[in-house]
């Protein structure tokens, strides 16, 4: 037995009190008692090893116990062999007419394992034997010979058999007979009992086709009369096949370029195995991406790390190679392949990472018989950004080496126009980055200011509400922040007291005309009103005389 | 017209060590403050520390106290010992004071606060059993990263504005939101911020103004489209009443990018919809 229980646990389920139908003792329960294999590691569920079902008195007294056992090889595999053995104190005439405790049934079941099936012909999958006793019915069989006959003997002065025989007139298992009340408790009834091993045998036979299997099941009763019984079929059907190549795939031709100020448009050719002189196309490709620069993205703004490019420092990394151990010509060995990432205990650094990430999963746009094509369009892309990509031809589960990677710079001269929105999840949450429209005559990509906003808003990332509000509050952003206002001090000469920020505050008889820097050479000035930012009234005492407040300063903002 | 003034400290009206004397609101602050400055022996030796402050304005001699600019005013407790003293022969007192919004901003709670939509218990029934999937006030715990210490949790707080309204109710003043609602993750607030901090982290997304009305105790959180109409009425200046104007263009800062972090609080990253039972 491979594997042993390793947990155990009892339930105990008291039996309902007496009453006129049922002769159950009081107090009487029932024990389940089970015994689980419960992999160390995790891997699998708690396999059910063995069951020990139990009926007690209210003395604790055994009254039957069946006892189940499962073995296994290894955790997760099939079972190999079962196992019941029931205990009981029927009452079998002549075996136990003093209603012992003893064992009166047995079951074995042996499973084969469902590989090297001959095809198209009849497998054996399991045989399950029942054993146990039988009780047997006898009666008097007086003569065996007709009444002509008889008289013929007699007449032949013969005489005929002697003292009627005993002869078994039904069998039936314990089971059966203490169920049907078929047992007479009588030493003196015409009825014994014995082992019989077995009394019944269960087969299971499989047909193996290539599509399914049948299942058949013979049951073959040894103490009854008739032909075994013959069940099935039961049809189970194989899963799809699979062919897994064992030749190389080639890796496809990888075209990028850039589509006005949509993205950079990715187009992958070719690729796939040849297989008995037949060319396999490509089922599906990947591609691979590499961010070279980015450069709206300095450190401080990366709190994720995303764009963050640089390596990990070289000389805190060391690869363990001892120089006194050579090969066999005498040359110092090479570094194990495992030792190439092998980290001395205590480096905290990241692990050193190559940046490349998979961007999309294509589908072969072409039919079988073509050769393969896909294309993306990567639209995550910032003016001046330098981009790698690199493609991957997929048949079936099996992946080619990436292909020699193409560098895109994106931008240049042109500009996006429209407010783009990324969002990246991390495990520190959910990130949505919104770039505004890329200004005209603004050569340096680097310009302008990064807002952070730290929301607790509960966000959905699927149905796009995310989006959506990213969208939307940067947008009004984007908007407002894109006109310059005029700001004013006006002194007016008398005193204002009732006046709160935020009021609005129209000069209607004034006419302005501010003149700003290089970049706002010209700026009229609408009449649109303006809004109250602060103000100011003072007093001063002249000599003794307290003076009263006669003007009023007030800073205006166009609103 | 003149304006007439009387200053009181501590209900004492002290208008005739007045030397000079200037109240107004500070651009982009939501409080107004006042400086005087005394003058005179009394001034110096019956100066009050912790006192109250009002100062009333009125055009009327017979009623000086018919509107009162500046109601309970307090001089910060860390510039109360600095109240400038002038050797000159009349010795000067100078401080500058705030009225009590100045105050309710720097109010901090007095312990970490936990804020959670519903009950803070996520539940999912199945078949009839209600099971919790999510205590909100754990996860939220475990996601500050920040020693948690004495914590008082907040419950029902389901969105942005009742958050909003609950802090304001802690720290003194009364709210009005006019702005975007949205839905709220279970967050921890920090006991070293003050209620006005977090307002602001939690509105300032939106781009909303901030307003104050002095006379009914209220911040105004007003969405800049609305804000553009005022709040109150309009007051138009005539020519003959502006003395002068002087003025500038304002160019805001070009924003290139806005990142918004969604926290990890409990509802999401989940792939469907919490159900919220309360």
């Amino acid at each position: 037995m491979a594997l042993v229980p390793t947990k155990y646990t009892q339930d105990r389920i008291p039996l309902p009190e007496p009453d006129d139908a049922a002769f159950t003792a009081p107090g009487a329960a029932m024990i389940v008692e089970c015994g689980y294999y419960s992999d160390p590691a995790g891997r699998f569920e708690d396999i059910l090893i063995e069951k020990i079902t139990q009926t007690v008195s209210y003395y604790s007294r055994v009254v039957s116990r069946e006892e189940e056992l499962w073995e296994y090889e290894v955790p997760g595999g099939p079972p190999v062999r079962y196992e019941r053995n029931v205990y009981g104190r029927a009452y079998l005439p002549e075996v136990n007419p003093g209603r012992r405790y003893m064992l009166m049934e047995t079951e074995t079941a042996e499973f084969y394992p469902w590989s090297a099936f001959q095809p198209a012909s009849v497998n054996l999958s399991s045989v399950r034997r029942k054993s146990g006793y039988v009780v047997y019915d006898t009666n008097y069989d007086h003569l065996s010979l007709t009444a002509e006959e008889q008289q013929k003997l007699e007449e032949g002065g013969l005489t005929p058999w002697g003292p009627p025989r005993l002869i078994v007139h039904s069998a039936r298992t314990w089971r059966e007979a203490s169920r049907e009340s078929s047992i007479v408790r009588s030493p003196s009834a015409p009825q014994t009992t014995k082992w019989v091993d077995p009394f019944e045998v269960v087969s299971e036979m499989v047909w193996e086709y290539p599509d399914r299997y049948d299942i058949y099941r013979v049951t073959e009763e040894r103490i009854r009369e008739g032909a075994p019984r013959i069940e099935g079929p039961e049809v189970q059907r194989k899963e799809l096949w699979e062919y897994r190549l064992g030749v190389p795939i080639d890796p496809p031709e990888v075209k990028a370029s850039q589509q006005g100020d949509d993205g950079i448009r990715v187009e992958l050719s070719g690729g796939g195995a040849t297989w008995n002189g037949r060319r396999i196309h490509p089922d599906r490709y990947k591609v691979l991406r590499r961010v070279a620069t980015n450069p709206g993205r300095a450190a401080s703004g990366d709190p994720y790390g995303i764009y963050d490019s640089d390596p990990a420092p070289v000389g805190r990394r060391k690869i363990l190679t001892h120089p006194s151990v050579t090969d066999l010509a005498g040359a110092p060995a090479s570094a194990l392949p495992a030792q190439a990432g092998y980290t001395e205990p205590g480096d905290t650094s990241e692990p050193e990472r190559d940046g490349w990430s998979v961007i999309a999963e294509l589908e072969n746009e072409q039919p079988r018989d073509r050769e393969g094509r896909a294309s993306v369009l990567d639209n995550d892309v910032l003016t001046g950004g330098e981009y790698e990509y690199a493609g991957v031809a997929v048949i079936g589960s099996d992946e080619s080496p990436p292909s020699q990677p193409v560098t895109v710079t994106y931008g240049g001269a042109d500009h996006s126009s429209s407010i783009k929105v990324r969002l990246r999840k991390s495990d520190d949450g959910l990130e949505a980055d919104v770039l505004r429209p890329e200004e005209e005559g603004v050569l340096d990509a680097d310009y302008g200011e990064t807002l952070v906003f730290d929301l607790p808003i509960a966000v959905y990332e699927e149905d796009g509400s995310a989006e959506d509000l990213a969208e939307e509050i940067a947008g009004d952003w984007f908007a407002a922040e894109a006109d310059s206002r005029a700001r004013i001090r006006v002194t007016a000469n008398l005193p204002l007291v009732t006046l709160e920020a935020g009021q609005r505050i129209g000069l209607p008889q004034i006419e302005l005309k501010i003149i700003g820097n290089q970049l706002q050479l010209d700026s009229e000035i609408e009449e649109t009103g303006w809004m109250l930012e602060g103000f100011r009234l003072e007093a001063k005492r002249n000599g003794d005389r307290i003076e009263g407040i006669d003007r009023t300063d007030l800073e205006l903002v166009q609103p | 017209m003149k304006l007439g003034y009387t200053v009181y400290m501590n209900y004492r009206d002290v208008s005739a060590w007045v030397e000079s004397l200037s109240w107004g609101q500070p651009t982009q602050e939501l409080y107004r403050e006042f400086s005087v400055t005394f003058a005179g022996w009394n001034a110096v030796e019956e100066y009050e520390e912790g006192a109250r402050w009002d100062i009333f304005a009125s055009h009327d001699p017979t009623d000086p106290r018919s509107e009162c600019v500046i109601r309970a005013g307090v001089i910060p407790p860390d510039r109360e010992g600095q109240v400038v003293v002038t050797g000159q022969e009349v010795p000067k007192v100078t401080l500058k004071g705030y009225e009590q919004f100045w105050l309710a901003q720097r109010r901090r709670p007095s312990e970490t606060l936990v804020l959670v939509p519903g009950s803070g218990i996520l539940y999912d029934i199945v078949g009839g059993h209600h099971i919790v999937r999510e205590n909100t006030v754990k996860s939220a715990l475990e996601a500050y990263d920040q020693p948690v210490g004495r914590y008082r949790v907040l419950q029902y707080v389901n969105t942005v504005h009742e958050a909003i309204r609950r802090l304001s109710r802690e720290a003194g003043f009364n709210v009005e939101t006019r702005f975007q609602d949205a839905p709220l993750t279970p967050m921890v607030i920090d006991p070293e911020k003050s209620y006005w901090q977090v307002i602001d982290e939690l509105s300032r997304s939106r781009r909303v103004r901030k307003r104050y009305r002095r006379a009914t105790n209220t911040l105004l959180l007003v969405a800049p489209e609305s804000d553009q109409y005022g709040i109150g009425q309009t007051l138009n200046l005539g020519s003959g009443n502006v003395v002068s104007v002087d003025g500038m263009p304002v160019r805001h800062k070009r924003i290139r990018r806005i990142i918004m972090r969604f926290r990890p609080g409990s509802t999401t990253v989940h792939h469907h919809r919490p159900r919220l039972l309360v």
